[in-house]
């Protein structure tokens, strides 16, 4: 680069971009103009930006300035081991080559030759988390050297773009997401999934294109068992039945069809289905099943209480005072009781315990207030298990109107309670998913929404704890979220090892089985389950979700003491799981949208303050420079010196983001461009890292130091020479002080006296303490010039600013 | 250039931790008969400085050097002092508490500063005495 104005336009590049960035929205335009800009500033004829096609191994021209029609956009450049873009990539650097008939290292794409590409820079541009998005390319048509300083502002440049592109591709793929088709097709799917009913669609050829949640709930099968097969093949028989008869004839008929039947699906669960079949505009088919088993058992349960009722009743009779005498050969048959056994109040132990006393009551008050009963318990089955009875009885009246016996019939309802506590039950289910779903997406944060999906499955599971994990492979340990714990309950450890628990259960839940224990204690001899005892576990129901082919979460109810899952638990929960992971990733890359669009205005904000700081204290430093009323050519000669110094900061300060500025390298680079001789000097002192702000003010203070010694002091004549020492000064608990000490050696004072008290000092002796809080000091001492400067060494970082230790390193330097 | 604008009477403190755009603005106030409190380059001796040296208004810079920072402008507030943001950073960087300060973009140019100056320290004490 050639000095500081050229410094000045770039940085202005980097803010007109900035500008720019934030005025628009759309990734070509702003890498179109990136290019642009990156070009003019570089005086270069071309620059492109590739974007990394992995899936093909490409990197395709995404953007570009210069080249003919045709190029950006189309062309592909191959990520193969000869590629210079590949390489830049690998190696997170920049990649040059001045020259490319001289180049052996890489081969070269066709449209780059043919556009007159003999020199190029490939910069790699990486999206925050080290994730390499593609490369910025500049390309010039003349063998050209590109130096250190086109190297840092194409550094600085493909920084500042990762951001900006990582914030617009997320939110272009959150767009996509929830834009047109997808958005349309998430709604359906939504409406789909909640209801209540199968739904299906059928290509013309039979093909299931479509099964929505209740419709594979239904089947028992996962999705990829289902979707993409046919018809026939998936449900075997299906296709000379009557349903296949109805389904060929709505398809080819384009008319609905309807039917109920009864299906045996895998596993020998047969359900009655209640199948509607509409033909669409597109020549599918929409076929919706309703599963009516429930209802249909209702109105079997009718119809075979009818049956029942000849064979499952029991006629009986009392005396007056309401107790038994009489045998009842139906009672023995309904009951299994023997006549011994019922006489009396022996009939009493033929009902559920549970019942017993509520049967009981209900007798003794109907005896006493002469009046009718109609109860309904469970009465023991001789064939096992209880039967749910309707008994009736009515006292008999003698003529004069007194009580002669009671007479009572005992009918059996089983059927129909079942049935009716069926449809309680999955009514109260489809409640619970309702309740359930909008309490997790009335949250935004993804730990709100296991909180309110932990606390529904809790509350309904009376469970001690609802964790949700997720699994990190490749480190081993599981992350765990306490989503609800019942009273008392112990919490889990927030991250636990996985080689603790390995065994069955994680056997289980890496290959996608669902893990059901009812009691821990019984399996105590494994060690696995000996410390999952050990964390206050004895019934666990686990669920897994298998994503890419591993495990990634899993939801897990705990129960301090034994129990039994239920299958509909088990459902249940597997259920929550599944819609609780779906709302997850929904809300974590909403979230990571907003921190990459808040990291993405913080850096350019940052940008902008510092261009604004830069370009102010350019005129500030030009103003002072013009006040000492030195003549056109003093003045212009001090100004380069002194604006290239402040280029060489800033280009110290973003060659390595990340780290501090060498005290050393700093005056190093102060001395040599004064061309001063090596050997005339002498440097001294630890090994010394200095925050941005100390870098700056140092920078300016050698070049003054070092320009006043080329005019007049130690390098002005023969004999001349210079010593600059330093040290860091400890005063303690981490108050570390720099001292540094220039000293100019065997130069005549009078060659020196008609030195101007003027920039320098002011710098020294003023700024120095402003800015570092420190002191500074300039004096004329016999045989040369003495300067001493001190300051404190406390790191004072800005976002921007590298993130220095806490203590400086020091180590002795050995110049 | 700005001739015509004078400022005797006024109190100016100014927080900025450039030197070099410290010191111009003070010498550029007090060229026109303002007192300048400071410059500051750090808040601390700029607080302290409030409650003894009575600003009419100041000028304060958001970047000391460690990030944005808005604790000086909010207590310069409080002690009912009005301030003049001079920065390089855009307004929605200022919580939306402090954005109805009047904010001069770096670099500031001599004659703006100086009618800020003038139209915030007069509304907050009237005209300059003296």
């Amino acid at each position: 680069m050639s000095g500081p104005a050229e410094m000045m336009r770039r940085q202005r590049v980097l803010a007109e971009f900035g500008d720019f960035v934030l005025d628009h929205e759309d990734l070509d335009e702003i890498l179109n103009e990136g290019c642009r800009l990156i070009a003019e500033a570089l005086g270069a004829d071309l620059a492109a930006a590739l974007e990394i096609e992995r899936e093909r191994d490409t990197a395709l021209v995404r953007a570009g300035v210069g080249w003919r029609p045709g190029i950006v956009g189309r062309e592909r450049v191959s990520l193969s081991e000869q590629s210079s873009e590949a390489y830049a990539v690998e190696r997170a650097e920049p990649v040059i080559t001045n020259d490319i008939a001289r180049e052996d290292r890489f081969a070269f794409p066709a449209f780059l030759k043919e556009a007159g590409v003999v020199a190029l820079v490939n910069v790699p541009i990486f999206l925050p988390g080290r994730r390499p998005w593609g490369v910025l390319q500049v390309d010039a048509r003349e063998t050209r050297n590109f130096d250190q300083e086109d190297i840092e502002f194409l550094k600085t440049y493909s920084m500042v773009l990762g951001p900006v592109i990582d914030r617009l591709r997320v939110a272009a793929e959150r767009e996509q997401a929830r834009s047109g088709l997808a958005q349309r097709e998430e709604r359906l799917n939504r409406v789909l999934s909640g209801m209540g009913e199968g739904f299906g669609l059928l290509a013309p050829d039979f093909t299931i294109l479509e099964h929505n949640r209740e419709a594979l709930r239904l089947d028992g099968r996962p999705r990829h068992e289902v979707v993409g097969r046919s018809h026939w093949e998936v449900y075997p028989g299906s296709e000379h039945s009557e349903l296949g008869r109805l389904l060929k004839k709505a398809m080819a008929e384009r008319v609905p069809v309807f039917l109920e039947h009864q299906y045996a699906f895998r596993e020998g669960r047969a359900r009655w289905l209640e199948m509607h079949a509409y033909p669409t505009e597109d020549g599918a088919l929409a076929v919706f099943w309703r599963d009516v088993s429930d209802q249909k058992s209702a109105d079997a349960a009718m119809r075979e209480g009818e049956a029942r009722r000849r064979l499952l009743q029991a006629g009986w009779e009392t005396d007056a005072s309401g107790v038994v005498t009489a045998d009842s050969p139906s009672w023995r048959a309904y009951t299994g009781q023997t006549s011994d056994e019922w006489l009396g109040y022996g009939w009493l132990d033929a009902i559920h315990p549970d019942d017993r006393a509520y049967a009981e009551r209900q007798w003794r008050e109907a005896v006493a207030a002469r009046g009718i009963v109609d109860a309904e318990f469970r009465l023991r089955d001789p064939n096992g298990g209880w039967r749910w009875t309707n008994v009736r009885a009515a006292p008999v009246l003698d003529a004069e109107g007194k009580i002669e016996k009671w007479t009572g019939l005992n009918i059996d309802i089983d059927a129909r309670k079942r049935a009716e506590a069926a449809l309680r039950e999955r009514e109260a289910r489809q409640r619970f998913l309702l309740t359930t779903g909008d309490a997790m997406r009335a949250e935004t944060r993804a730990d709100d929404k296991i909180r309110a999906a932990g606390r529904q499955l809790g509350d309904r599971l009376q469970a001690s704890r609802v964790l949700y994990a997720e699994y990190d492979h490749a480190q081993g340990p599981a992350e765990i979220f306490n989503g609800w714990l019942a009273a008392g309950a112990e919490p889990f450890p927030a991250t636990v090892r996985l080689k603790d628990f390995e065994g069955p259960v994680l056997d289980d839940l890496r290959a996608g089985r669902t893990v059901r224990v009812d009691d821990v204690g019984a399996l105590i001899a494994d060690p696995s389950f000996a410390a999952i005892a050990n964390v206050g576990v004895q019934a666990l129901l686990s669920v897994p979700l298998v994503v890419d082919g591993r495990l990634a979460v899993s939801l897990s109810i705990h129960q301090d003491e034994p129990r039994s899952w239920t299958d509909d638990e088990v459902a249940l929960v597997q259920e929550i799981a599944e819609r609780l992971w779906a709302e997850i990733v929904r809300a974590r890359a909403e979230q990571a949208l907003r921190e990459s669009e808040a990291r993405a205005r913080l850096l350019l904000a940052e940008l902008q303050h510092r261009v604004r700081n830069i370009l102010a204290m350019v005129r500030s430093v030009v103003r002072r420079t013009v006040e000492t009323g030195e003549s056109v050519e003093q003045v212009s000669e001090h100004l380069d010196g002194r604006l290239a110094s402040m280029a060489r900061t800033q280009t110290m300060l973003t060659r390595s983001a990340g780290a501090g500025v060498a005290l050393e390298t700093l005056i190093r680079e102060e001395l040599l461009a004064q061309n001063a001789e090596e050997a005339a000097v002498i440097l001294e002192g630890p090994s010394v890292e200095l925050t941005p702000k100390a870098a700056e003010v140092l920078t300016l203070a050698v070049h003054e130091l070092a320009t006043n010694a080329t005019k007049y002091g130690a390098f002005s004549q023969a004999g001349g020479t210079l010593e600059v020492r330093w040290k860091v000064e400890s005063h303690g608990a981490g108050a570390e002080r720099l001292r540094l000490v220039w000293r100019e050696f065997g130069v005549s004072v009078v060659a020196s006296a008609p030195r101007r008290i003027g920039f320098g000092t002011e710098l020294i002796e003023r700024r120095v303490p402003y800015e570092l809080h420190g002191s500074g000091k300039l004096e004329l001492a016999p045989g040369g010039l003495r300067a001493e400067i001190a300051f404190p060494l406390a790191p004072r970082e800005s976002i921007l600013a590298p993130r220095l230790p806490g203590r400086v390193s020091v180590k002795r330097g050995d110049v | 250039m700005s001739d015509h604008i004078r400022l005797e009477g006024f109190a100016v403190l100014v927080l900025e931790d450039d030197y070099y755009l410290a010191d111009d603005a003070k010498r550029l106030l007090e060229d026109v008969g303002a007192r300048v409190i400071g410059p500051f380059a750090m808040e601390h001796p700029a607080l302290a400085a409030v409650a003894t040296h009575k600003p009419n208004c100041a000028l304060v810079d958001i970047n000391l050097g460690a990030g944005p920072s808005f604790t000086m402008a909010a207590t310069l507030r409080s002690h009912g002092v009005p301030i003049i943001f001079v920065t390089g950073y855009d307004a929605e960087a200022i919580p939306s508490d402090l954005r109805d300060a009047v904010r001069l973009e770096k670099p500031v140019e001599a004659r703006k500063l100086l009618q800020a100056v003038r139209t915030v320290c007069g509304a907050a004490s009237g005209p300059p005495k003296g």
